[in-house]
């Protein structure tokens, strides 16, 4: 398992709030990517609609997930290919492990992967004497520097240059330059190394064909295929969800992924992979295991209201328009899936109370599922996800997270239903306030329960005169 | 309803796995796979006519719009008339060009029958080392060894394709024996060589012949199916776009029109 910090959600964003280096570089990453991925949408033969037929494509398979993981993995066996089916991450890691001792593996290179940070594969690894090379630029800086990723697809995004040349002088032992293309060609010549070196690659899926028995992989860098070409066993892993039951389904959605991800056309590299290298080929694994994990993704699929959350192709479109994310950036969300996707999946994941904070601290603004390439309904499950915090739920195991806010409510609820009493409630409110400290006409601290609104922002004081009583004081006019 | 497939296996943990799956989905049996993955079109030989049998007119247009997208992503076309010009600009290029790790001037290229020719062992100079990837039909380890070693040495690889999809300037590369697929991502410079015929308007002509066409269903997609646009790239520093993270730093495709 990756270790979870959800419960400090609230300090951690509180810290990334006031690091102006990490303000400095969401903003540019959400003023790039954000605008440019929704041109890109607009200027798509098909225009926005591609987006829907996308959600019915993954909709129809998430709906036929059980025959189409059975058609790929028969698929792929015919071809030699091994699968493995992974119900938690312990049982994946094991596998794992247990495939890497088979083969002497001493090192491994890895392609970019969110499924193996949620299942802390590294760290399993590490601990028995295997060496793990992050090959992706992003992740082999952060890697280096002993972090986690910030961003789904750039994982390295809250570091400076600054810091990735002082990171590269102290580890890799160049010369000190802050020059971005100096510093690539210095990964690029250490990685090379361990490509040619490594026993085994590991690498995620983007989206497996059930129809051609195909995992698929996506790039720009080229270290992905060389993970899974260089050495000679290749592992990948994919969440049970991963997999489309149709070869032209590919077509929108790797169109709408790489617009999602980057706002490019067509990613740099995308390799359908089916199974070891056979016999008559010059290159190529000799040994081709698929992992597909389960990890808590059943129970979603059990779950109407939270199963459209499987349509998720992972391209961080949504981290790069949401207001929460740009401000707090991807560390802040505790788990390895950040932003408004972080905020669903997370608390589904590794349970509502524990990360409770994530889903209340989105603003359910709409800019996520507008910048969606499948066209995902995230703010209907953030809700969904705050109306169990607010009345619990047994069968997810949430209790409520605060049971003084229900019963406040219904006092809040029949105050509103009675004018009489509502009057006399604001009334009562607009003497009281003149009691708090003002500052600009406006109230900086509230008592009680009510201080969490003055927290982080003032407040509005209520009107001397009601906007129902002036209007009447008008009508009454003659 | 019966299911067709994996019927003998006997394998429990995915019997668990996927009976946990058809709980949660409600259900029980599936539709049969032609519903799941789709019937021939009605109008299907009509479609792949339209498709293979393009006039000249049609394709020079497709060679436009894939030079166009290609200079978006940094990569070079170069349309050149027969195929031994290519050999000749092939020949020129490699002179002009300098090995990125080492001295030695190494180049390897696919055993297939365009790139044999382009005739690169009689035109190339003799500082040049030319290695191809022709093999026996079951290569043992130390004839894989080799090749990779030669792959490893070589500054300058060069491929053909199956298909170039010229909306988004991108090769699509089925690993075939003779021809393995490091050849067009260990060296630094990626050289392709296709004909005209070869560009295809976009991924929906290419899923549907690759899917429809007889001649493809034979083939399949293959072990390992690539597509290329242009040379590799990374943003993950500060987004700022650099050529050459691991793959080929270069990359130029000549079509040959003739």
């Amino acid at each position: 398992m990756s270790e979870i910090k959800t419960e400090f959600y609230k300090q951690n964003a509180a810290k990334a709030i006031k690091d102006p280096v990490l303000q400095h570089a969401l903003f540019d990453v959400q003023n790039r990517l954000g605008p440019a991925t929704a041109l890109a949408y607009k200027n798509l033969p098909e225009g926005m609609a591609l987006r829907q037929k996308a959600h019915e494509i993954r909709q129809f398979a998430i709906n036929h997930l059980d025959i189409l993981l059975e058609t790929l993995v028969q698929k792929i066996r015919d071809r030699g290919g091994k699968v493995y089916f992974a119900k938690d991450a312990a049982d994946a890691t094991a596998y794992c492990l247990k495939i890497a001792k088979e083969n002497q593996v001493k090192m491994v290179v890895k392609g970019k992967s969110m499924v193996t940070e949620e299942i802390g594969l590294n760290k399993i690894l590490e601990s028995n004497q295997i060496e793990v090379n992050e090959t992706d630029l992003g992740e082999y800086i952060i890697q280096l520097a002993g972090e986690t990723p910030s961003h789904i697809i750039a994982p390295a995004i809250h570091k400076t240059r600054k810091e990735v040349a002082q990171l590269f002088t102290q580890k890799l032992g160049i010369p000190y330059c802050e020059d971005p293309p100096v510093l690539t060609q210095a990964a690029r010549k250490a990685l090379r190394k361990k490509f040619l070196a490594a026993d085994m690659g590991l690498s995620g899926c983007n989206l497996a064909c059930a129809e051609t028995g195909h995992i698929t992989t996506v790039s720009n860098e080229g270290n992905i295929r060389m993970s899974t070409t260089m050495p000679k066993v290749h592992m990948a892993f994919m969440g049970m969800e991963r997999v489309v039951a149709r070869l032209e389904d590919h077509d929108a959605l790797f169109r709408l992924l790489s617009r999602g991800a980057a706002a490019q056309n067509m990613a740099g590299y995308v390799s359908y992979i089916g199974g070891p290298r056979t016999e008559d080929q010059l290159d190529g694994p000799d040994q081709f295991h698929l992992v597909i994990l389960d990890n808590g993704r059943s129970r979603i699929l059990a779950d109407p209201k939270f199963r459209e959350i499987l349509l998720c192709i992972r391209c961080a479109a949504c981290l790069n328009v949401c207001p929460a994310y740009g401000k707090i950036g991807g560390h802040a969300y505790g788990y390895p899936y950040s932003g408004p996707i972080g905020a669903v999946i997370t608390p589904l994941f590794v349970g509502i109370n524990r990360a409770k904070d994530l889903c209340c601290g989105e603003p359910l603004c709409g800019a996520c599922k507008n910048a969606c390439p499948v066209d995902i309904d995230l703010p209907r499950m953030l809700l969904a996800l705050r109306a169990k915090l607010a009345d619990g739920d047994p069968k997810w195991g949430v209790t409520r997270a605060n049971s003084m806010e229900k019963i406040a409510f219904q006092i809040w609820s029949l105050v509103i239903q009675n004018r009489k009493v509502y009057d006399l409630a604001l009334k009562t409110g607009s003497l009281i306030q003149n009691l708090l400290p003002k500052k600009n006409g406006m109230i900086t601290t509230m008592p009680f329960v009510f201080k969490g609104w003055t927290q982080s922002r003032d407040i509005k004081p209520l009107a001397r005169v009601s906007f129902l009583t002036q209007w009447k004081n008008r009508e009454n006019k003659p | 309803m019966t299911r067709p497939i994996n019927q003998e296996i006997k394998d429990t943990r995915q019997h668990e796995f996927i009976m946990t799956i058809q709980k949660a989905l409600g259900k029980s049996s599936s539709p049969d796979l032609a519903e799941l993955f789709g019937t021939a079109p009605e109008n299907l030989d009509n479609r792949l006519n339209a498709y293979i049998n393009k006039g000249k007119p049609d394709r020079m247009d497709l060679l436009d719009l894939f030079i166009e997208q290609a200079k978006l992503l940094n990569l070079t076309v170069r349309p050149v008339e027969s195929v031994s010009q290519a050999g000749y600009a092939i020949q020129e290029f490699i002179q002009q060009t300098k090995p990125e790790w080492g001295t030695q001037k190494s180049v390897i290229a696919w055993h297939h029958p365009l790139i044999e020719q382009l005739n690169l062992k009689e035109t190339l100079d003799h500082d040049v080392t030319l290695f191809t990837t022709r093999s026996s039909p079951t290569p043992d380890s130390k004839e894989r060894q080799e090749i990779r070693t030669h792959l490893i040495e070589s500054y300058i690889g060069i491929t053909s394709a199956d298909f170039c999809v010229a909306q988004s300037a991108t090769l699509v590369l089925r690993t075939r024996p003779h021809q393995p697929r490091a050849v067009s991502l260990v060296p630094s410079i990626h050289v392709a060589v296709i004909t005209l015929d070869q560009i295809i308007e976009n991924l929906t002509e290419l899923y549907f012949r690759l899917k429809w066409d007889p001649e493809e269903q034979k083939l399949g997609l293959t072990n390992c199916m690539t597509f290329i646009s242009g040379p590799s790239k990374t943003g993950d520093i500060e987004l700022v776009m650099v050529h050459g993270a691991h793959g080929p730093r270069q990359m130029i495709v000549y079509v040959i029109t003739g």
